[in-house]
């Protein structure tokens, strides 16, 4: 069998970069053409410990609810930026967008991301497979993750009408801290949905 | 490109040594790439003028700022790089090709000319709807960003 030295150091390149985010096993193993002893190898050097095993997280639902929803789509939006407008495969697309969706102060004020890297490559799965689409807000007109078939007209996003028990959140916290920062009450978001 | 005076020549080679060895920062190199050059191509009106001439100095800082950056964030990661500027792939390929002389002589025009990419209905609308009180404005940022560039490439094909 020959193999290519420089295509294999990119794979393995590749599959250190999606290590780094937290990525699976089975990502890596679908991503690149690795073993599985080789990654599972790659996986303990990088993070120190055992890859996590078990199955992914395969529900479409996940990405339903209002703080996954956000998240998700401003994953999504990114990585749908780099799909239309640039030349990148698809798995460094994931990679890119997925290094710049952590950078947001959203993100980086919680302890850790609400949108794991292997929940992104998923949701990319997702709207692939028509499981899930991105519908127009019928007031601000900004795209958003919806189940597929979602009825286009009546689609009210979740920023426009968030859930009452968050707006109360953010009230609250407003109100409390008026000299605190605004990194505080994106937390005490974080905080009330954690909750 | 019009070629330089000896003596600029000179003055600039310095500050380019002295830039590489880092003893400036890159605001101080600018200032003093921009002062040459402007000395250079001075009008002859320019005293009477010397009210506006202020606000024409953070102009050409200000394209020569924002091409030195956009240079080096494409040079860092090429599609990244046009994420962040927004900027088409031909636009970007040009962009990185251009000497530090073109890039100057392009910074010295007295109108800006980067441009301002949320356009006045998003813009309006993402700032209008203050319903969250100041959380996630980043994230609606990001959105009307990204989106609204998806949404012109889908429709210039037409």
């Amino acid at each position: 069998m020959t193999k290519s030295v420089f295509a294999e150091g990119r794979e393995i390149s590749l599959a250190c970069r999606m290590i780094s985010y937290g990525a699976r096993l089975q990502v890596l193993e679908k991503e690149t053409s690795l073993s599985y002893d080789r990654l599972s190898k790659l996986y303990k050097e990088i993070r120190g410990k055992a890859a996590p095993k078990g199955m992914l997280p395969f529900s479409c639902d996940w990405f339903m609810p209002w703080h996954p929803n956000v998240h998700a789509t401003l994953f999504y939006s990114i990585y749908n930026y780099f799909i239309t407008q640039t030349s990148l495969p698809p798995i460094e697309a994931i990679i890119s967008a997925y290094g710049l969706y952590l950078e947001h102060d959203e993100v980086r004020s919680a302890k850790e991301p609400v949108l794991s890297f292997t929940r992104a490559w998923m949701l990319v799965r997702f709207v692939n497979n028509n499981m899930l689409q991105l519908s127009n807000c019928s007031e601000c007109a900004t795209k958003f993750i919806t189940y597929a078939n979602e009825p286009q007209s009546v689609f009210v996003c979740p920023l426009c009408r968030p859930p009452i028990r968050i707006m109360g959140s953010i009230r609250g916290e407003t109100s409390r801290a008026k000299r605190g920062s605004k990194r505080k009450s994106d937390s005490a978001v974080h905080a009330s949905m954690d909750a | 490109m019009a070629p330089f005076f000896i003596g600029e020549m000179r003055q600039i080679r310095r500050f380019f040594v002295a830039y590489s060895l880092n003893c400036y920062t890159g605001y101080q190199f600018k200032c003093m790439m921009l002062s040459v050059y402007s000395q250079r191509y001075k009008p002859m009106t320019a005293s009477a003028l010397s009210i506006e001439s202020s606000s024409l100095e953070d102009i050409k800082e200000l394209n020569l700022s924002y091409l030195m950056v956009a240079q080096r964030l494409l040079r860092e990661d090429y599609a990244v790089g046009l994420y962040r500027l927004g900027i088409n792939d031909d636009v970007a390929q040009v962009l990185l090709k251009l000497s530090m002389s073109q890039l100057l002589a392009l910074a010295c025009t007295p109108s800006v000319i980067c441009g301002f990419r949320l356009n006045d209905m998003s813009l309006l609308s993402s700032l209008a709807h203050d319903n969250m009180r100041g959380a996630l404005q980043q994230a609606r940022t990001t959105l009307a960003l990204s989106q609204t560039h998806s949404s012109q490439a889908q429709l210039s094909p037409a």
